[in-house]
């Protein structure tokens, strides 16, 4: 597990590549019983000016945050997570997490690091972006 | 459109009114997840305890629950006509360790507003979903904003 000590602020955890396949994405909007056309219905979504099916904002969730577990190697240190959705994502994008460590601090005894994440496409937008807050040991 | 703290009253008591939702955090469920995001349970064995729920697995299960409070919301008779609802902001605050269980989901609106963009006539809307565990402590809480594109013919 990663303690607070081992970390440096400007640090770069490694990245995260995945691509939003299209027969993977249909089992999840299965899973959670997705209902708005926008998110399974090619034309409905042209239909509002996008290209594509456009994936759902909590179906990208689920990567956001792995690069960032994976490094800390704690699943329960997450606290605060801000995500903000910059461009649409489609269906086959392909997507890549860069985290940076931002700030680190100590508040009423509890040690904290600040994270800032990048989502960018293949065609290197940025399509989501975010700040998390982790508790770390000392 | 002119008055809207009270349409924004009135939303909030719909979501007062399907409030609280029942939420189960079910294992069968978290594999089938773990199996679709190609992740697995390993990830979040924690100091050799128990596994910990994913955090990605957590916005999921309150995912349907965002899209009925949607759906409540958009129902209601005096929201203008809506002609696409875009996912704009969110925000996610964990308290505690998300384990096996059932929860309580209460909905609020926090803010409500006009905007005039570059496409046309948006709401924004935020609204807050607070977790509840059996003991009543709010284990986490998911604040979403959502802009609302009005129909031309309502602006």
């Amino acid at each position: 597990m990663r303690s607070y000590n081992d970390v440096k602020i400007g640090e770069e955890i490694p990245s995260f590549t995945i691509k939003m396949d299209r027969t993977i994405y249909k089992q999840y909007c299965k899973l959670v019983y997705e209902i708005n056309p926008l998110h399974f219905n090619e034309k409905y979504a042209q239909s509002l000016g996008f290209k594509s099916i456009v994936v759902a904002g909590v179906f990208t969730y689920s990567f956001f945050l792995r690069s960032l577990l994976t490094w800390v190697k704690n699943p329960t240190s997450i606290k605060n997570l801000q995500i903000r959705f910059h461009e649409p994502v489609y269906i086959e994008d392909t997507l890549t997490h860069r985290t940076k460590i931002r700030k680190k601090y100590v508040k009423d005894s509890i040690h904290y690091i600040d994270c800032h994440v990048r989502v960018e496409n293949q065609d290197k937008e940025l399509v989501t972006s975010g700040s998390v807050t982790l508790v770390l040991n000392s | 459109m002119d008055n809207i703290i009270i349409l924004l009253k009135e939303i909030d008591e719909v979501l007062q009114a399907i409030s609280p939702m029942k939420i189960r955090v079910k294992q069968k469920d978290l594999i089938k997840f773990y199996e679709i995001t190609q992740d697995s349970e390993d990830h979040y064995v924690h100091d050799g305890k128990e596994a910990a729920i994913s955090p990605g697995y957590f916005l999921t299960l309150l995912a349907p629950m965002a899209t009925k409070v949607m759906v409540s919301i958009l129902g209601h008779q005096s929201l203008p006509k809506i002609r696409g609802v875009i996912h704009s902001k969110s925000e996610i605050n964990f308290f505690k360790s998300i384990a096996y269980g059932v929860y309580n989901l209460w909905s609020r609106v926090e803010t409500l507003q006009k905007k005039k963009g570059k496409t046309g006539n948006y709401l924004v809307l935020t609204f807050r979903m607070s977790l509840l565990n059996e003991k009543e402590e709010e284990v986490a809480n998911d604040i979403h904003q959502f802009f609302l594109r009005v129909k031309e013919d309502d602006n």
